[in-house]
C-alpha cells in the first residue's frame, strides 16, 4: 500500500532519485509514485528544479526526488536545471537511483546509463514507454540487459502505471541494507597495484568500455589519487574528463591535473575520446539486446515535420497556431461565461442570502459574507472558462510535441532579438503566468540569457490579464473581441522584445548562437491527461490568484462602503460624487490618482477605473473584482450585464479603452512577479521590471490614446 | 573530408567524419547520439542554414553554427 506521508521521525527515510534524459516520463512516474499532479509536457525542460515526495512503503519511508532530465553527467552546459541534478547527485548522492529511459531511444539514452554506473550509484534502470516500442516493433530482452549491467531492468508504461507494482517490490529489495552494501563497491577502487590486477583480470563491464589506451590513463591517474580517497576510478576517469570536483583533496587535484596534461599529450582529446568510446559501447549494448526491431519508417510524423518546419508554412503555421489559441480561449470562454457566472451567482449568493435572511443575521456579517466573500467568488468563477480554454489549447499543444518544432521555426528570429532558441518556451508559458515563466527560464544555459527573458516575460499577456480583457471585449469590442485581444498580445510581444534588447545593451551581453535542441515524437495528446492539466493549472488560478481576488474584493467592498467620516454607505450602487464629504475611503483614495489617467482617456468621474489599477499590483485579475466592488451591484441585473453599462459610460472613446488595456498589459508585474524575479535576480533587476514596465506602460497608452485623437 | 552539414540537400543519408565544435559544444553533441562515423539525415532546413537531423530514433535541431562546423560525407 502506497500512501503519501509527511515526514516520520520515527522510521529512517531512504532517498531515492528519479534521473534520465529530458522528456523520458520521469515526472510522470514521480507523480505515479507519489500520486501527485506535477505538471508533465512533451517537450525538454518541463521540469525546471528539483521536487520532492514522499511516500511510505511497506515499512519504508521513502522520499522521492524528481530531478531535472540530463544528457551526462558531464555535461559542461551550464544550464541551471542540469546543475541542479549534477550537484544532488556529486553533493547529496541518494540511496537509490532510478535511471528511467525511453525505450525506443535506448541507444543514445545508455550513455547516461553507463555514467551512473561508473559512478558506482545503486541504480534501478527503467525502460519506460513500453506501449509506444511495441507499437514500433522494439523487443528488448530485460533479462540480458539486467545481467550485463548487473542491476535491476524493468520494463514500464509510467503513463498508465504499468510496472508500477513491480518497481515497488524492486525498490523494498534495492533498498533493504544488505543490498545496499553489494552495490557499493561494485565499480571497484584502485588502491595499490595487487588491486589493479585483480581488477583488470575481473569480468566487470566497465572493462570493455574504454580501448588500452584509455584504460591505462585511468589506472595510472587512479594511482595517484590519495589512498583514503573513494572511488577512484571514477574520480580518475571524470579528471580525464576535465570535469572538477569540489570535494576532491587539493593534493589529489593538483596530480590529477598535471596527469591530464600529460594524458592530452598521449591522446589528444582525450575527453571526447571518452565520452565517443562510451556511446560507441551504449550503441553497441542496445544491439544486443534488442531482439527484435523492425525497422518501421513513420510517414505520419515525418509527413507533419514537412509541413511544420517547412521554409515557405512553418512560419504561417505558427502565427495561424497561436491566433487560434487566443480565438479559442476568447469564443469558448465567453461563451460559457454567462452561465458559470448565473450558476456561481444561484449557488453562492441567492441562496445563502436567503439562508442568512431566515437565520437573522446581523446586516454587517450578511453583507460582508455575501456581497464581499461570495460576489468574490463568484468574480473568480466566471473567468475560470476564459483562463481553461487558454489553458486547454497551451496543454494541447505541450502534450502534442509542438512547442519544440516552434522553437525552431522562430529560434533565428529570436536569435536577432538577441536570445537563445530555447527562450521561446519560457516566454509561452508567460502566456499562461509569468511565475512559472521565470521559474522555466532556468532551462537556459546563460545567467544574463535569464535576466533579458525575466525581463520580457512580465510583457507576455498572462492569463489573468485575459479576464480583463474578455470583460472589457464583451462591453466595447463584441464584434472583434478576438482581433483586439490578439492585438494586444502583439503589444506585450513587442513591447517585451524592445525590453529584451535594451535589457541586453545594459548588460552588454551577446547570445551563444549554438542551438543543439531534441525534437520529442509527435503524440496524440491524451485528453484526460490535458484534461487533468488544465484542471490543475485552473485549480492553481482559482485557489491562487482567485484567493487574492476575493480577499481584495471584501478589502475593496469594506472600502468602498465606509465614508471618510467612517459611516456606512448601504447603497453603493450610484457612488458620490468625487468631490463630495460624504464619499467613501476608496474614493477619496482614487482621488489623488485619478488625474494621472485622465490623459490616457479614462472620463474624470470614473475614477473607479484608477483605482481597480491600484488594485492590480496584488493580482493582474483583481482588477475585475476590483470594478464589481467600485462600480456595485444592481439587483435587477447579472452582474456582468451592470459592469458592461459601467464601463461603456466610463471612458472617452473605444480607443482610450484600448490605451487603458495596454495600459494594464504593461504595468507593473503583480506582486509575485515581482518577488519570483527578486529571488531568482535580486532586488534590483525586479524593481528595474517594476519602473521600466510601469513607465512604458503610461507612454505606450498615452500615446495610442492621443494618436488615435488626431485621426 | 567533407562538407559542412548544412551544405546538403534533405534526405540525403550522410556520416559523420568530424566536429570542429569547441570541446563543450562537441561533448553534448556526443551525450546526444552525434558523434562522429555515426549517420545522420538531414530532415528539414532553415533558411539561415540551421538544419533539423534524424540520429538514430532522435531528431535534434541544430543550429546555423553548429550545423556549419559538423563535417559530413555521403553514405555511399
Amino acid at each position: 500500500m502506497v500512501k503519501n506521508h509527511e515526514a516520520q521521525r520515527d522510521v529512517e527515510k531512504i532517498t531515492i532519485a528519479l534521473i534520465g534524459y529530458p522528456n523520458c516520463g520521469k515526472t510522470t512516474l514521480f507523480n505515479k509514485l507519489i500520486g501527485a499532479s506535477k505538471s508533465v509536457g512533451n517537450w525538454s525542460g518541463v521540469t525546471v528544479d528539483q521536487a520532492r515526495g514522499v511516500v511510505q512503503l511497506n515499512d519504508s519511508v521513502l522520499e522521492i526526488v524528481d530531478l531535472p532530465g540530463i544528457y551526462s553527467l558531464y555535461d559542461s552546459d551550464s544550464a541551471l536545471d542540469a546543475k541542479i541534478t549534477r550537484e544532488h547527485l556529486f553533493n547529496a548522492p541518494s540511496q537509490l537511483i532510478l535511471n528511467v529511459l525511453d525505450i525506443n531511444d535506448l541507444e543514445r539514452q545508455l550513455f547516461l546509463t553507463i555514467q551512473l554506473i561508473e559512478m558506482g550509484l545503486p541504480l534501478i534502470l527503467l525502460l519506460n514507454m513500453q506501449d509506444i516500442g511495441i507499437r514500433h516493433g522494439i523487443a528488448v530482452d530485460v533479462r540480458k540487459l539486467s545481467k550485463l549491467l548487473n542491476i535491476p531492468v524493468l520494463t514500464m508504461v509510467a503513463r498508465d502505471g504499468i510496472g508500477l507494482e513491480q518497481l515497488k517490490e524492486t525498490i523494498l529489495k534495492q533498498t533493504a541494507p544488505s543490498a545496499i552494501k553489494e552495490v557499493g563497491c561494485k565499480v571497484g577502487d584502485m588502491g595499490d597495484s595487487t588491486a589493479i590486477e585483480l581488477y583488470k583480470k575481473s569480468n566487470n563491464l566497465i572493462q570493455k568500455i574504454y580501448d588500452e589506451n584509455i584504460q591505462e590513463r585511468i589506472f595510472e591517474l587512479g594511482g595517484m589519487f590519495h589512498v583514503e580517497q573513494v572511488n577512484k576510478r571514477w574520480r580518475a576517469l571524470s579528471l580525464l574528463e576535465d570535469v572538477d570536483f569540489q570535494n576532491t583533496k587539493p593534493h589529489d587535484k593538483l596530480l590529477a591535473q598535471f596527469d591530464y596534461y600529460e594524458s592530452t599529450a598521449v591522446i589528444p582529446n582525450i575527453s571526447l575520446e571518452i565520452a565517443t568510446q562510451r556511446h560507441n559501447f551504449a550503441r553497441e549494448l542496445s544491439q544486443e539486446v534488442i531482439s527484435d526491431h523492425k525497422k518501421q519508417t513513420n510517414y505520419i510524423q515525418n509527413a507533419l515535420d514537412k509541413i511544420l518546419l517547412s521554409k515557405l508554412l512553418g512560419l504561417p503555421v505558427f502565427f495561424i497556431l497561436m491566433y487560434c489559441m487566443f480565438t479559442f480561449s476568447i469564443v469558448v470562454g465567453e461563451s460559457l461565461q454567462g452561465i458559470f457566472e448565473q450558476l456561481g451567482e444561484k449557488i453562492l449568493v441567492n441562496i445563502p442570502n436567503l439562508i442568512l435572511d431566515w437565520l437573522g443575521t446581523a446586516f454587517f456579517i450578511k453583507f460582508f459574507l455575501i456581497e464581499g466573500v461570495a460576489r468574490g467568488i463568484v468574480t473568480v468563477i466566471a473567468f475560470i472558462p476564459v483562463i481553461g480554454g487558454l489553458y486547454l489549447f497551451l496543454s494541447f499543444l505541450e502534450e502534442s510535441g509542438y512547442m519544440s518544432r516552434a522553437a525552431f521555426i522562430i529560434e533565428n528570429f529570436m536569435y536577432r532579438l538577441g536570445l537563445p532558441g530555447k527562450a521561446f518556451f519560457p516566454l509561452l508559458i508567460g502566456f499562461g503566468c509569468n511565475v512559472p515563466a521565470i521559474m522555466a527560464s532556468r532551462i537556459l544555459e546563460n545567467h544574463k540569457d535569464r535576466i533579458i527573458v525575466a525581463m520580457i516575460t512580465p510583457f507576455m499577456s498572462c492569463g489573468a490579464r485575459l479576464s480583463i480583457y474578455a470583460l472589457f471585449c464583451s462591453a466595447f469590442f463584441v464584434h472583434s473581441s478576438a482581433s483586439v485581444v490578439f492585438g494586444l498580445y502583439m503589444v506585450g510581444i513587442i513591447v517585451g522584445l524592445a525590453t529584451g534588447v535594451i535589457t541586453r545593451k545594459i548588460l552588454a551581453h551577446k547570445t551563444n548562437p549554438l542551438m543543439i535542441m531534441d525534437l520529442p515524437k509527435y503524440q496524440l495528446p491524451n485528453p484526460f491527461s490535458i484534461i487533468k492539466k488544465t484542471a490543475s493549472r485552473v485549480a492553481d488560478f482559482a485557489f491562487g490568484a482567485g484567493k487574492w481576488i476575493v480577499i481584495v474584493y471584501v478589502l475593496f467592498t469594506a472600502l468602498n462602503s465606509i465614508t471618510t467620516d467612517f459611516k456606512f454607505i448601504t447603497d453603493n450602487k450610484a457612488p458620490a460624487a468625487i468631490s463630495s464629504p460624504h464619499r467613501s475611503i476608496l474614493q477619496a483614495t482614487g482621488s489623488y490618482i485619478h488625474p494621472l489617467f485622465i490623459p490616457i482617456g479614462v472620463k474624470e468621474e470614473n475614477w473607479q477605473a484608477s483605482v481597480a489599477l491600484v488594485t492590480g499590483i496584488f493580482a493582474k485579475e483583481v482588477v475585475v473584482g476590483a470594478f464589481y466592488a467600485l462600480y456595485g451591484i444592481d439587483e435587477t441585473e447579472t452582474n456582468l450585464t451592470f459592469i458592461k453599462q459601467k464601463l461603456l459610460i466610463g471612458f472617452k472613446t473605444n480607443m482610450a479603452v484600448f490605451a487603458y488595456l495596454v495600459f494594464i498589459l504593461l504595468y507593473f508585474p503583480c506582486i509575485s512577479v515581482f518577488g519570483v524575479i527578486a529571488s531568482e535576480f535580486g532586488v534590483k533587476w525586479a524593481v528595474f521590471s517594476a519602473v521600466w514596465s510601469t513607465v512604458i506602460a503610461y507612454v505606450t497608452a498615452y500615446a495610442i490614446y492621443n494618436a488615435s485623437n488626431l485621426l | 573530408m567533407g562538407s559542412p552539414l548544412n551544405q546538403y540537400a534533405i534526405n540525403e543519408k550522410l556520416i559523420l567524419n568530424e566536429i570542429r565544435c569547441d570541446q563543450t559544444t562537441a561533448m553534448k553533441l556526443i551525450s546526444m547520439g552525434i558523434t562522429v562515423n555515426s549517420t545522420i539525415s538531414i530532415i528539414a532546413k532553415r533558411a539561415d542554414g540551421a538544419v533539423v537531423i534524424a540520429a538514430g530514433n532522435a531528431k535534434i535541431a541544430l543550429g546555423k553554427i553548429v550545423a556549419e562546423n559538423l563535417i559530413v560525407g555521403n553514405d555511399a
